[in-house]
């Protein structure tokens, strides 16, 4: 206790730091020595320390060492790691400058582009594969080779030395589940059980063709996707004529194999893999694969260059034009330029960098093209009136709805295309109230308005000519909420009516509340745009910016956003803050901060429940822990253990060898459902004990998903436990409604109504209709019901809650149309007794006051004249509502000119049927 | 570095606490506001995300941020730190900070932020002013959908800030638009080296042995740590373990993490008499002891899932009774034997 707390006081970060390093460097010494010879480690110390490339690294070491770890352990063992790959470099930079005298040469990490040479900036690819370098190279891995090996070692050693110190204090460091120390035991695991992840030249597998299959014996799968990625090698998920390697595991697809051997693909293990990025000469050498890559590599490296210089704002573009005119000018218009160049300083990148023309849009073509061509077709749609779909069918839309993820440039291509089309933008979003009221006042007005931008401008005698037109852009149309109520509805009914063109973008178009646009708009769905599409892009900003980042980083970017541009533009941003120094981005770091900056995102029940139920998070591989767990279940409290409890049925246990082991199994994971709801009680219950909600996700969501885990074969459904219980609480209403009807002749309450009465029901309902409907069977069935004081909806009632043999609506439907009609018919043309009016199909004012005492008596024990009068009075109202549905269109406009004449200020505004009664009587 | 950073943060924290000792004896700061940084340079630790901050201090041009992390661990102080920073003496004109105790629904983005990102105020050039959003995971959706556009529309003016324990309550599209910062959890070291100096500043009494109950007790939050130094010291006057742990006042994990350890093995009396012993008679109440309890179980070491999820489940249970009304010693015990069951040979 008393040692730990000493180790505290002691200024961490300097001395027991040092002591680390230097314990580092002692034991990494000898192998290194072994091959390089004496006089080279005599002259490692000073080297790390003396070049300035190394120093900096050293400084960068000490900024990072303290850097927050959770746990004083994990903190060590990650710097560690950490001093071993920066150490790496420099020494076998050193190396290099020993057998060679190229000092003056930037190595290939250290060069960066400047824009004035267009020969350096292709150096690191071109240069490379010269004799000399390529003896270099050699010399360079076979140092680094012994190097490798010591890092292991040193890292073990180093992890002792950590484990000595902590061990007092281990609670501490393992108290409490925390994401960071995850992510760093990850990565300390990964080196330290796969230590024998090969380094070899950068780049060394460009141009060739990866697919991985089956299980790999010794590195997860993803590692070795990464490996490959990072040496610049391309990975494939299926076989085809293009790949030039297989990575074949354990368990491979039997149908890949097929074609494997179809296409003569060349399958290799992992061990093989290794070598091969051992052996191969950097960028891919001089065999085929690689010359090609290189070439690609280089015409893509010109195309960014080339396209760099059109990006942005076009500051650059003066700057040359002031340069090269006169010299005497040139000074003045430098200044201003200068000027010109300040601002832009303080803009995000995104907005710097925002794509200026169509081409500039990552993706989409497609969708962009569409959009474009329905807005510039829309004057002329406009004259046909909408009649004429057009090719693609966009013609009969007024407005179209663009759909897709955020970051992707929904926003931004509608804005270019309506400029591109010589329109004028209005644009709303949802920082804007968009409720029924206030939209259709704003876009009332504004649908009608022209745009005066032109006339604002120096040249006035364009306006006429151009008559800028105007464009309402609708963004974040899904954004509505609920103070939005109705909105989406008035925006969707403007959509049929609008006279300009109305642009809307929503992120998920398959929301409910977008169910209105579902006719009313065109809709052009936005996709992710792949790596491919985004990396020229993404390069050219970087390289603008001064970063130089390898393209499998950027694809890495791409995948870990979910390619969001928008994102990694700004992650880019954030990148270049750091120490000024660093303007390279490395694997490693790139796959770090692609890890930070994964979105969080809520996840939906259906992501949960597959995750859950796919035997992977519960496998012996796994390295979740309980906590992710249970962090799944309170993603969606609520919804997880619905879709579990419906899911847990539809997976193939893993545990299930038999089919008693299954059944056990299940009935485990059964058990704990039912447990977990006597805790739901508990929590939604009276006593709202919350803190049990951990508890409630264990035995509702993770517990049965322990059990019965194991890659669902079938589709996961969504849960219909709500479904269920919306339909039980409507058939209690149906059960409600035929009891309180017929309770002035029976005595049971609604649940004896179930039990006892609706089997009868249905017997003297049902059966006489569908046995003797012409032999008087319909009109018995109606006087059954008059007895009961059933209605018409209580009749369907019956049928529905009919179950098993009864079940009412499989037989009405069997029943012949002509019957069931016949029935219908008869029904209404007869008058009904009712045993109560209910206050909403009382329509007159005058009635309504007369007849609330009524309506009270009925509900009470007591009758007798009421009723009879009540029942009257019922058929008088029928009487009427069936003179009205007769005549209702002939009379209408008359009747309800007389309603409003006569009718009180309290209900001018109500259905015409109103309006009539009163005017008869 | 990290030196210069600890002399720093010392230097107005001292000047500070001497402050507050001329000027007024009667009202004294909670020592976390007292303490709490006023430069970036103060902020302990995430050295390496707040070199990142210092940098946009210095350059301006801040870019949208999202600070996430557990709760004490300094995201808002580098947040206001940041602002301060940027802005200067036109803090006051130049920031609008809301948090969750401000009405932030729909209206008020719409109102409220976006008025505030139409205003003009002269600022240097490369700053910006800046909405700071406090607790942003407790902001509706729809509030958050309000931001959307307003966020890209007055770029070039406005900038936010948000600061939030979970990023996942952010809504996709803003953590699109932001440069998201994770916090982590401070080190004991950094925690320690901070109550040092508060400490010094407040000539407070201690031995290491509190000092160490503090920082185990806070697990790397350190508003937790301060308040606690402070309890105790205004409580006892002397920061050692015993006192520490009667301010704390929550079953010691280690007891409990033994006790759970006993009933791996089976042994049933050795876990009985910890609970008896060390948690019962020392007056924890039945709730605090299961909950200390399950915190444990999850992350203990030594069980395998399944087993894991056995003792949840039992100690569930007994949870459950206890909140009935039962919290009597006897559960606990019924509870321990029925986690040592499985067990007995």
């Amino acid at each position: 206790m008393q040692r730990n707390i000493s180790s505290f006081f002691r200024p961490k970060d300097g001395s027991s730091q040092g002591q680390k390093g230097s314990s580092a460097a002692v034991s990494s010494s000898p192998p290194a020595a072994r091959k390089a010879g004496t006089d080279q480690e005599n002259k490692k110390p000073t080297s790390t320390t003396g070049s300035p490339k190394s120093a900096k690294s050293n400084k960068a070491d000490d900024v990072k060492k303290p850097a927050p770890k959770p746990a004083k352990r994990l903190d060590s063992l990650f710097s560690d790691e950490e001093e071993d790959v920066k150490m790496k470099k420099p020494r076998s930079k050193k190396a290099k400058d020993d057998d060679d005298d190229y000092k003056d040469e930037p190595a290939p990490q250290a060069v960066t582009i400047s824009s004035d040479d267009e020969d350096a900036t292709a150096s690191p690819k071109k240069k490379k594969p010269t004799a000399a370098t390529r003896k270099r190279k050699q010399d360079d891995d076979q140092t680094a080779r012994p190097t490798k090996k010591r890092a292991p070692a040193a890292n073990t050693a180093a992890k002792k030395e950590d484990d000595l110190e902590v061990l007092a204090d281990a609670p501490p460091a393992k108290k409490k589940f925390n994401p960071a120390e995850f992510a760093a035991r990850r990565a300390a695991v990964n080196t330290g059980v796969c230590a024998e992840l090969p380094e070899g030249a950068p780049n060394c597998l460009a141009g060739l063709a990866f697919v991985f299959t089956g299980i790999l014996q010794t590195l997860p799968r993803d590692d070795g996707i990464a490996l490959v990625k990072k040496y610049g090698g391309l990975v494939r998920t299926a076989p085809s004529r293009n790949t030039n390697y297989v990575v074949l595991g354990e368990e491979a697809g039997p149908k890949k194999l097929e074609v494997i051997k179809k296409l003569g693909i060349k399958t290799i293990d992992e061990n093989e893999l290794f070598e091969l990025i051992k052996t191969r000469p950097a960028n891919g050498g001089d065999t085929a694969e690689g010359i090609k890559a290189q070439k690609k590599a280089a015409e893509e490296e010109k195309k960014i260059i080339e396209m760099s210089k059109t990006i942005g704002i076009p500051e650059p573009a003066k700057a040359v034009k002031a340069s090269s005119s006169g010299s005497t000018s040139s000074q003045a218009s430098r200044q201003t330029s200068e000027q010109v160049n300040k601002p832009p300083r303080s803009l995000l990148w995104t907005d710097k960098y925002a794509p200026r023309s169509i081409k500039d849009i990552c993706g989409n073509k497609g969708a962009v093209q569409k959009l474009q061509k329905w807005l510039e077709d829309w004057p002329a749609n406009l004259k046909a009136n909408f009649k004429r779909p057009g090719p693609d069918g966009s013609g009969v839309f007024r407005a179209v709805m663009i759909s897709g993820p955020p970051g992707i440039g929904k926003t931004t291509a509608a804005h270019l295309v309506a400029e591109l089309a010589g329109f004028d933008v209005i644009e709303t979003n949802a920082s804007d109230t968009r409720s029924k009221n206030v939209i259709a006042e704003a876009l009332g007005t504004v649908l009608d308005n022209k745009s005066i931008a032109g006339y604002f401008g120096e040249t006035k005698q364009d306006v006429d000519a151009a008559k800028r037109k105007i464009v309402l852009i609708m963004d974040e149309v899904d954004g509505t909420s609920a103070g939005d109520r109705g909105g989406a509805v008035q925006m969707s009914a403007f959509c049929k009516t609008t006279h300009v063109p109305l642009i809307l973008i929503c992120n998920d178009y398959s929301l409910q509340k977008m169910r209105t646009f579902d006719r009313t708009t065109f809709n052009i769905q936005f996709r992710r745009p792949d790596a491919n599409a985004i990396r020229s892009r993404i390069l050219s900003i970087a390289y603008r910016e001064g970063l130089k980042i390898p393209a499998p980083v950027i694809d890495q970017l791409v995948q870990s956003t979910h390619a969001d541009i928008r994102q990694i533009i700004t992650l880019l941003s954030t990148f270049s803050l750091g120490e000024t120094g660093r303007k390279e981005m490395s694997f490693e770091q790139g796959q770090r901060m692609a890890q930070d900056w994964q979105k969080h995102i809520v996840m939906k029940p259906f992501d949960i429940a597959s995750k859950l139920l796919n035997g992977e998070m519960f496998g012996a591989r796994s390295r979740a822990t309980l906590n992710d767990k249970i962090e799944l279940y309170f993603n969606d409290a609520d919804m997880s253990p619905l879709m579990v409890q419906e899911n847990y049925l539809r997976t193939r246990p893993a545990a299930g060898a038999n089919k008693v082991q299954t059944l056990t199994q299940l009935d485990r994971a059964a058990s704990s459902i039912s447990d977990s709801d006597l805790v739901d009680r508990m929590i939604h219950g009276s006593q709202q004990q919350w803190s049990l909600m951990p508890l409630h996700g264990v035995l509702s969501t993770v517990r049965p998903a322990s059990f019965v885990a194991n890659g669902g074969s079938e589709r996961f459904m969504f849960t219909s436990w709500l479904g269920n219980y919306s339909k039980g609480n409507k058939l209690s209403r149906y059960l409600q409604e035929i009891q309180s009807h017929a309770r002035l002749r029976i005595s049971g309450d609604a649940e004896e109504v179930r039990t006892q009465y609706l089997s009868s029901f249905f017997d003297n309902l049902y059966t006489p209709i569908a046995t003797r409907a012409n032999e008087g069977g319909v009109e018995d069935a109606i006087k059954f019901m008059d007895e009961y004081y059933l209605t018409k909806e209580d009749f369907d009632a019956v049928l529905e809650l009919g179950v098993g043999p009864k079940n009412g609506e499989e037989l009405w439907k069997k029943i012949p149309t002509a019957t069931k009609t016949a029935f219908t018919r008869k029904y209404n043309t007869g008058s009904h007794p009712v045993p109560f009016i209910r206050a909403s199909t009382v329509t007159d004012p005058r009635k309504v006051k007369k007849e609330v005492p009524d309506l009270e008596e009925a509900m009470d024990d007591v009758l007798g004249e009421e009723e009879e009068k009540k029942e009257e009075e019922n058929e008088e109202e029928e009487e009427e509502d069936t003179d009205l549905s007769k005549d209702k269109y002939i009379k209408k406009p008359k009747a309800s000119a007389k309603a409003s004449s006569k009718a009180t200020a309290k209900a001018p505004a109500k259905a015409p049927a109103k309006g009539k009664g009163k005017a008869k009587k | 570095m990290i030196e210069s950073v600890g002399e720093s943060s010392t230097g107005p924290s001292k000047g500070l606490s001497k402050k507050g000792k001329d000027g007024s004896e009667g009202i004294e700061l909670p020592w976390v506001e007292k303490y709490r940084p006023v430069l970036l340079n103060d902020i302990v630790g995430n050295i390496e995300t707040v070199e990142r901050l210092k940098i946009i201090a210095r350059d301006g041009n801040m870019p949208h941020i999202i600070i996430s992390g557990m709760p004490g661990i300094g995201k808002t102080t580098s947040v206001l730190c940041l602002a301060r920073q940027l802005l200067g003496e036109n803090y006051k004109e130049g920031v609008l900070e809301l948090n969750a105790s401000d009405e932030r629904g729909v209206d008020a983005v719409r109102n409220r932020i976006k008025t505030f990102a139409q205003k003009h105020v002269n600022l240097p050039p490369g700053r910006q002013k800046i909405v700071i959003l406090d607790e942003a995971d407790s902001m509706t959706a729809a509030a958050q959908q309000a931001l959307r556009r307003t966020m890209e529309i007055y770029s070039s003016t406005t900038r936010f800030a948000f600061a939030c324990n979970q990023s996942n309550k952010i809504i996709e599209p803003l953590q699109s638009r932001c440069a998201i910062l994770r916090y982590a959890r401070l080190t004991d070291a950094q925690v320690l080296k901070r109550l040092k100096e508060i400490i010094d500043a407040e000539s407070v009494q201690y031995n290491d042995d509190g000092l160490k109950a503090l920082i185990f007790s806070a697990e790397g939050d350190m508003r937790q740590a301060i308040n606690n130094l402070q309890s105790t010291v205004a409580g006892f006057g002397y920061v050692n373990e015993e006192n520490v742990w009667k301010i704390v006042d929550s079953p010691h994990p280690a007891d409990v993490q033994a006790m759970i350890k006993s009933c791996q093995l089976g042994d049933i009396d050795s876990a009985l008499d910890i609970l008896r012993r060390r948690l019962w008679d020392k007056g924890y109440s039945a709730v605090d002891i299961i909950g200390t309890m399950f915190r444990v179980v999850k992350t203990v070491d030594g069980l395998s899932e399944p087993e894991r999820l056995e003792y949840i489940k039992e100690i569930g249970f007994t949870h459950m009774r206890i909140l009935d009304g039962v919290g009597t010693l006897l559960q606990l015990s019924g509870c321990l034997a029925r986690l040592c069951r499985p067990n007995i040979r």
